[in-house]
């Protein structure tokens, strides 16, 4: 789920993806050591002691320029304009004391502006499940960290960029892609120190649409995150991810140039409210260094969500 | 950064008030080709010869674009008129098609034009093109847009 639908999901998933980070080491004693990357597959993850949360999130971000195939940044051309917006619904729950699943709903909306016109649009995004077997707890033996496996599954319910109605699709709301995630955390805590190192790989099946059969590179994202609680509960956490991709295939033919490349950073922290309820924000953007990305939009945003969860 | 700040606010707004409205103004024409050449390539089957142009500027701006193609045979440079075109733009990194389908037309002279060419994303586009009816040949002319 980390990378996506317009693609541009790859930078608001990834910062999904510190949400979760955060809040879940955000939460007392044992939970604290407890929670990396949780987003990776959906933001919502459950603390040792949670059972159950459902929450809800929004994201605002606008692209800014590119990367061309070469690696090159481009400013956006002027006059031209693209904001991105996503409301998601998800909840979670543990069904084995090691295992948990989750879900996510989106409603994804974009703004568009060209020299040739101007218009917004939007629905319902790509649904996304998820499941987190945690193998060890972090923090449970002093030299052993905790040590994840993840899945995810991203179905195609959005509708596609060929199916959509406006000119400058902008009520397109999906890649048209099923993706298969499957992942490996590692995470180790020393005080109010978390540290995490999360890789995974994903696949995307091929799809045809306007009769071009479309057979996207298999893909490895790697992510980073720093997390630092206060004795408030309160936390913040630096997280870097880079995303590999392979060249695409058009028609049973590889397509040269068309690999990309994707690095995001992510600062983003979390406050503990009343009931439990836990308030998550965070600031992301893609870094326009040069040869840092490839074939890939460089955008910045922001993301605020509430969070609740149940032992 | 502060310009874009707002601009981003503002769109923002925008977009969370009308969640799906349409659009808010139509796509202008497209101006006039110029007259030097986007490229020229051969087809994938090496039969045809294809100049490319795009307009109202080249290289191609995002938004909606025209394309005119000269084709001609390879190997004599002969124009080759009476074909029939199936162009599909496509964007080959994001796996994805546009919403509006070209339309092309032919001055029966070998030039055809190709309208409503929608490159609505920065990127790589390619206009995947099967020429049809006398020859049985494809080419995708390549567009990096900013």
């Amino acid at each position: 789920m980390w990378t996506t639908v317009r693609r541009r999901s790859s930078t608001f998933l990834s910062a999904a993806a510190v949400l979760g980070l955060v809040s879940m080491h955000a939460t007392p004693a044992r939970a604290q050591a407890c929670c990396a990357a949780t987003g990776v597959v959906t933001p919502a993850r459950l603390g040792i002691d949670d059972q159950a949360l459902v929450g809800g999130q929004a994201r605002v971000g606008a692209i800014v320029g590119s990367y061309d195939h070469r690696g090159n940044y481009v400013g956006a051309a002027s006059g031209t304009t693209e904001v991105d917006a996503e409301q998601d619904a998800f909840a979670a729950a543990r069904f084995l004391p090691r295992a948990q699943l989750s879900m996510l709903v989106p409603f994804v909306q974009t703004y568009r502006s060209t020299g040739t016109g101007s218009e917004a649009g939007g629905g319902l995004g790509d649904l996304n499940a998820g499941v987190r077997y945690d193998f060890t707890w972090v923090g449970a033996r002093r030299y052993v960290p905790g040590i994840a496996a993840l899945g995810g599954l991203t179905i195609p319910s959005g509708r596609p960029p060929e199916a959509a109605s406006n000119p400058l699709a902008t009520d397109a709301t999906g890649s048209g892609f099923v993706q298969v995630t499957a992942g490996l955390a590692l995470e180790e805590s020393f005080g109010p120190w978390l540290f995490d190192v999360t890789g995974i790989v994903a696949f995307r099946p091929a799809r045809s649409a306007r009769g071009v059969e479309d057979a996207p590179g298999p893909q490895v994202a790697l992510l980073g995150a720093v997390t630092y609680t206060l004795e408030n509960g309160a936390g913040i956490a630096v997280v870097a991810s880079y995303t590999l991709e392979g060249d695409v295939s058009i028609d049973g033919r590889t397509a040269p140039d068309t690999a990309r490349r994707v690095a995001l950073l992510t600062l983003a922290g979390l406050y503990p409210l009343p009931r439990r309820l836990r308030l998550q924000g965070s600031v992301f953007g893609n870094p326009p260094a040069q040869k840092l990305g490839k074939n890939s939009p460089v955008g910045l945003g922001a993301v605020l969500g509430l969070v609740r969860p149940w032992s | 950064m502060i310009r874009i700040a707002s601009k981003t606010a503002v769109a923002a707004v925008l977009v969370l008030a009308c969640g799906c409205a349409g659009a808010d103004e139509g796509p202008s024409a497209p101006g006039t080709f110029p007259s030097e050449s986007y490229a020229t390539l051969l087809s994938d089957g090496g039969e045809l010869s294809i100049t490319v142009w795009t307009a109202p500027e080249q290289p191609p701006p995002r938004g909606e674009i025209a394309v005119k193609l000269a084709v001609a045979d390879a190997a004599s440079g002969a124009p080759v008129a009476g074909l029939a075109l199936d162009v599909v733009p496509w964007m080959p990194v994001m796996g994805h098609g546009t919403s509006v389908v070209p339309t092309v037309t032919s001055d029966g002279k070998g030039t055809y034009l190709i309208e409503h060419v929608n490159l609505f994303m920065p990127g790589r586009w390619e206009l995947r093109t099967h020429f049809k009816d006398d020859v049985d040949d494809r080419a995708s002319p390549i567009f990096d847009v900013p």
